[in-house]
């Protein structure tokens, strides 16, 4: 398995425990967690990229990525923390699980 | 049949009180709109939006996986867990702490919206949650209240190491006031089982001892079920306490004699006394009270006294009058329920005087008059007569309250706690009519402030004579045979043999178990657990163990306030209650040896009466 595989899965249980916090209403420590998640959520993203740029093969969907973010940056500055975690959850994490399990 | 319908049925079972909400209009102060959506895993979400704002209160995607990790930070599988939660919401939440939830624990919800209730009674199918026992439902935003009282009634020492409190997600930012409250409930129901464990821990042995000092009054005395409703309504009652204000209008008292019920509380009789200013009855109820506040007072000493079996016994040894039992003693509440001499339910509040409140109200009086009861400083003084009482660390609990001309008076934590307690019986009673003619102090918001004189004036009109009416009721043994009732008194001698023998054996058991450890072949182990079962149970039916169980709780808040704790590992739980096993069969022998003497030196007493 390669480095940066390694890095996407353990990156990704990161946020799914992180998202725990949020749906048992951990608010501060979910938060406080959450600004030191944001680093690692781009350069997972950024290892997105540089993967597909290095193989040909592999693709994705960046709008698709895009949007979970922006979705869940919007739902954050309006409060809503449940949505927050429900995009992370169910949008950006199951789509970006789905292609770690491209990755070599 | 739809949804609605089919809770109805099940309200109408459990909580019949709740049908009217979901039939009548409901007005709602703050306006919800509420909408349940189809969640993305075909589950049902519910949103409601307030002042323009939309509030998720699930997960749009999975509810029922968001309810399961949220369910999953609490603690469920201990003994006996009482949960409170705030918040019904559509029921997934509530439903998914059932499904962790022992058979023997207990889930008290506030839903403060009755809007928001009625919705989810139309919207969701809630039987399954409503049918559960261990369920119980509080709706409306005063209903804090009510769960105070069930829940507070359930609630000891040992639960609350073990308490789960939660709030459903969404609802404080929906109900931020309610929320306040719920949490101030919830913090005044702890508040009250510490305060109570640690002052039954502290007067445990001194209340024991009183108890069996005091046996041998039973027969000439009466209890107070025997005087309930018997006093006419328009009769006032006043209470008189001994707070700083007392010396301003004492002297006014002598107006209402024969004309209102007057309490002195034990504190305030010496003031009583020496002004020569009669009163109808004395109250007293602290364990440890000082004997002399009566005892140099030999005037008093005929006067009808109201008291409970775990009153100093100095006090009752002295009087020579009638004595009338109020609740509060464990041990004679249930000697005398076993027999059908039922008392009634009693919140004493913690001081004589809001024990004397009680009183009155138990009496059926309405308008009761309260003098004296300052529950502040008046200067550096805290009581009348130039008496000062203080209690330890009284300095950290100092606070200013406001006071009954509208400025800010000085406090300390106990008459907070009085404070609090009158409040709250105001709010529940609605009827009820406190006169605060203390003219002094702190304010009882729901109470009337007035002038002695102007409240003796308005109220005290119709003649009444206590001394007449309490002579034309016999002591209770002369009108019933209370032959079984001294029988089972009487067999407290041999229950405390068969506590101590039982208790040696069951150490014994326990000792053996410890000390095998994972060697005890399985034979043995199940055995051995079963004769402490035998053991416990057999000890708990003996006569006096109430007494014998009393006289252990310092125990309870110390080596066992975590006996209900279970830590998941099944081996080391089991070794641990073996443990706690060991601690209690030791209090119990050592609890034998310390008031058996005392027990038949009472006894002999007794048939000597």
């Amino acid at each position: 398995m390669s480095e940066e595989k390694k890095y996407m899965i353990d990156t990704l249980k990161e946020v799914q425990d992180n998202m725990e916090l949020f749906y048992q209403q951990k608010k501060l420590e979910a938060l406080n967690q959450f600004q030191v998640m944001l680093n690692k959520i781009l350069k997972m993203v950024d290892i997105l990229f540089t993967y597909r740029d290095e193989n040909d093969s592999f693709s994705f969907d960046e709008k698709k990525i895009q949007e979970s973010l922006t979705l869940s940056m919007q739902a954050l500055e309006e409060g809503d923390l449940i949505l927050v975690a429900d995009t992370m959850q169910y949008e950006f994490v199951e789509y970006v699980n789905q292609l770690v399990d491209l990755m070599e | 049949m739809g949804y609605l319908e089919r809770n109805k049925d099940v309200l109408q079972e459990r909580f019949p009180e709740l049908i009217e909400l979901l039939d009548g209009e409901i007005s709602q102060e703050e306006p919800l709109e509420m909408e349940c959506m189809e969640a993305r895993d075909g589950q049902r979400a519910l949103v409601v939006k307030k002042e323009e704002k939309k509030h998720r209160l699930n997960s749009a995607y999975r509810p029922g996986q968001e309810a399961a990790k949220w369910a999953e930070q609490f603690e469920l599988n201990n003994i006996g867990v009482i949960s409170l939660m705030f918040g019904l919401g559509n029921g997934i939440f509530v439903k998914e702490l059932l499904k962790h939830m022992e058979k023997d624990g207990s889930l008290y919800v506030v839903e403060p919206s009755k809007a928001l209730f009625s919705f989810v009674m139309e919207q969701e199918d809630f039987s399954d949650i409503l049918e559960d026992k261990r369920f119980h439902l509080y709706v409306g935003e005063d209903s804090e209240q009510a769960l105070k009282e069930d829940a507070g009634a359930l609630m000891n020492w040992n639960s609350l190491s073990t308490q789960v409190t939660c709030v459903h997600p969404g609802y404080r930012e929906l109900f931020q006031d309610a929320y306040d409250k719920f949490w101030d409930v919830l913090d005044r129901m702890n508040d009250i089982v510490i305060t109570k464990a640690n002052t039954n821990a502290v007067f445990a042995d001194r209340a024991v001892e009183n108890v069996l000092h005091n046996l041998p009054y039973i027969k000439e005395s009466n209890y107070i079920t025997e005087l309930m409703g018997k006093i006419p309504t328009e009769v006032p009652a006043i209470v008189v306490a001994a707070g700083p204000s007392l010396d301003k209008n004492i002297d006014e008292l002598k107006k209402a004699q024969g004309r209102a019920l007057i309490i002195a509380t034990d504190t305030a009789v010496r003031l009583l006394e020496k002004k020569e200013i009669k009163y109808d009855c004395i109250i007293t109820v602290d364990p440890g009270k000082p004997a002399w506040y009566l005892t140099d007072y030999p005037g008093c000493a005929d006067m009808p006294l109201f008291l409970n079996a775990e009153s100093q016994w100095e006090i009752a040894n002295f009087h020579k009058g009638r004595k009338i039992w109020m609740p509060g003693s464990v041990y004679l509440h249930n000697l005398y329920t076993i027999h059908g001499y039922n008392f009634p339910p009693y919140n004493a509040g913690g001081s004589v005087a809001t024990a004397a409140t009680m009183l009155a109200i138990l009496l059926g009086i309405r308008n009761i008059i309260l003098i004296g009861q300052d529950l502040a400083y008046e200067g550096d003084k805290t009581h009348a007569g130039g008496f000062e009482d203080h209690i330890r660390n009284e300095e950290a609990g100092i606070k200013m309250v406001e006071g009954i001309y509208g400025d800010q008076v000085r406090t300390r934590r106990d008459w907070v706690f009085f404070l609090k307690w009158y409040e709250e019986l105001l709010e529940q009673n609605e009827t009820l009519n406190v006169i605060d003619a203390t003219e002094g102090g702190a304010l009882i918001h729901g109470s009337k402030v007035m002038k002695l004189s102007d409240a003796i004036e308005e109220y005290c009109v119709e003649d009444f004579l206590f001394s007449k009416f309490i002579g034309e009721i016999p002591p209770t043994s002369e009108e019933n045979d209370f032959e079984p009732l001294y029988q089972d008194i009487m067999g407290m001698k041999k229950g405390f043999r068969n506590i101590r023998y039982k208790a040696e054996e069951g150490l014994k058991y326990a000792e053996e178990f410890i000390k095998k450890g994972d060697a005890i072949t399985a034979k043995r182990h199940d055995r051995i657990l079963k004769d402490i079962r035998k053991a416990n149970n057999f000890i708990a039916r003996q006569y006096g163990f109430e007494l014998i169980e009393m006289s252990s709780s310092e125990l309870a808040v110390g080596e066992l306030k975590d006996i209900n704790r279970i830590t998941g590992d099944a081996k080391l739980d089991e070794m641990n209650s073996v443990k706690s096993a060991r601690t209690l069969y030791q209090g119990f022998v050592d609890a034998v040896d310390k008031i058996e003497d005392l027990l038949l030196e009472s006894l002999a007493k007794m048939e000597n009466v």
